[in-house]
C-alpha cells in the first residue's frame, strides 16, 4: 500500500521521531510506514488519520493491483 | 543537533527492559558460577541433581523477561522480533538436526551440540534482530 505520511509530514516539519512520539510508537515503526515496507493496523491509520485530520483514503492509497483486486 | 533519534515510547521499552533484564542476567551468572564452582555429581545425590538445574529458574526468568518485552512492543517491532525468533528457531532446529546426525555417525559429543544449538539459536535471533531492526 502506497501512503503520504512522508509527505505530510515533511509539511509540518516533523522529524520522524517526532510523529513517532504523537502516534506513540517506536522511529521505527513511521519508517517503516514511510518506506512503505509495513502497513499500519486499522487502529494506526485511524490515528495518523485523526493526526494529521485527513481521511484515512487520502493518506493511504492502493497500489494499482490492489485496487483491481478489490 | 537531535542526537538521540529515539522515541519516547523507545526510550521507555530500553528503561524497562533494563530495569527486567539485569536481575534475571545477574541470576543467572550467579547460578551458573555456582554450579561450575561446586562441582557437582548429580548421578550420586538428588539435591545435586536440583542445584545442577537452578540456572533453569533464571532462564525461565529470562524468558518472561523477554515475554514482557515482546508485550511491550507495537505493532511493527512485534512483527520484528517474532521474525528473528522464528529465525533462531529455525538455525537452533538445523544445528540440533546436524548435530544428531554426526552424533549417530559418532563424531563429537551429545553434550557439545546441545550447547552448540543453545548458542548459535541466540546468535542468531540476535544477529536477525539487529539486521531486521537496521532496515
Amino acid at each position: 500500500m502506497r501512503n503520504r505520511l512522508r509527505e505530510l509530514r515533511a509539511v509540518r516539519r516533523w522529524s520522524q521521531a517526532d510523529l513517532a512520539d504523537q502516534l506513540d510508537v517506536s522511529r521505527q515503526t513511521v519508517n517503516a510506514i514511510e518506506t512503505e515496507r509495513f502497513d499500519p493496523s486499522l487502529p494506526l491509520a485511524f490515528k495518523i488519520a485523526v493526526l494529521f485530520d485527513q481521511p484515512i483514503e487520502a493518506i493511504f492509497l492502493p497500489q494499482a493491483d490492489e485496487s483491481r483486486t478489490t | 543537533m537531535e542526537l538521540d533519534r529515539r522515541s519516547e515510547l523507545e526510550r521507555r521499552q530500553d528503561r524497562a527492559a533494563i530495569r527486567d533484564a539485569i536481575p534475571a542476567i545477574v541470576a543467572l551468572v550467579v547460578l551458573e558460577g555456582v554450579v561450575t564452582a561446586a562441582d557437582l555429581d548429580a548421578s550420586a545425590n538428588r539435591w545435586h541433581l536440583l542445584v545442577s538445574l537452578s540456572p533453569l529458574l533464571a532462564g525461565v526468568w529470562l524468558a518472561w523477561v523477554q515475554w514482557r518485552i515482546l508485550r511491550r512492543c507495537d505493532e511493527y517491532q512485534r512483527t520484528v522480533h517474532l521474525e528473528a525468533l522464528s529465525v533462531g528457531f529455525a538455525v537452533a532446529m538445523l544445528v540440533a538436526l546436524t548435530g544428531g546426525l554426526l552424533d549417530g555417525a559418532d563424531v563429537g559429543s551429545s553434550a557439545q551440540y546441545l550447547q552448540l544449538t543453545f548458542i548459535t539459536g541466540i546468535v542468531a535471533w540476535v544477529a536477525a534482530l539487529a539486521v531486521l531492526m537496521r532496515r
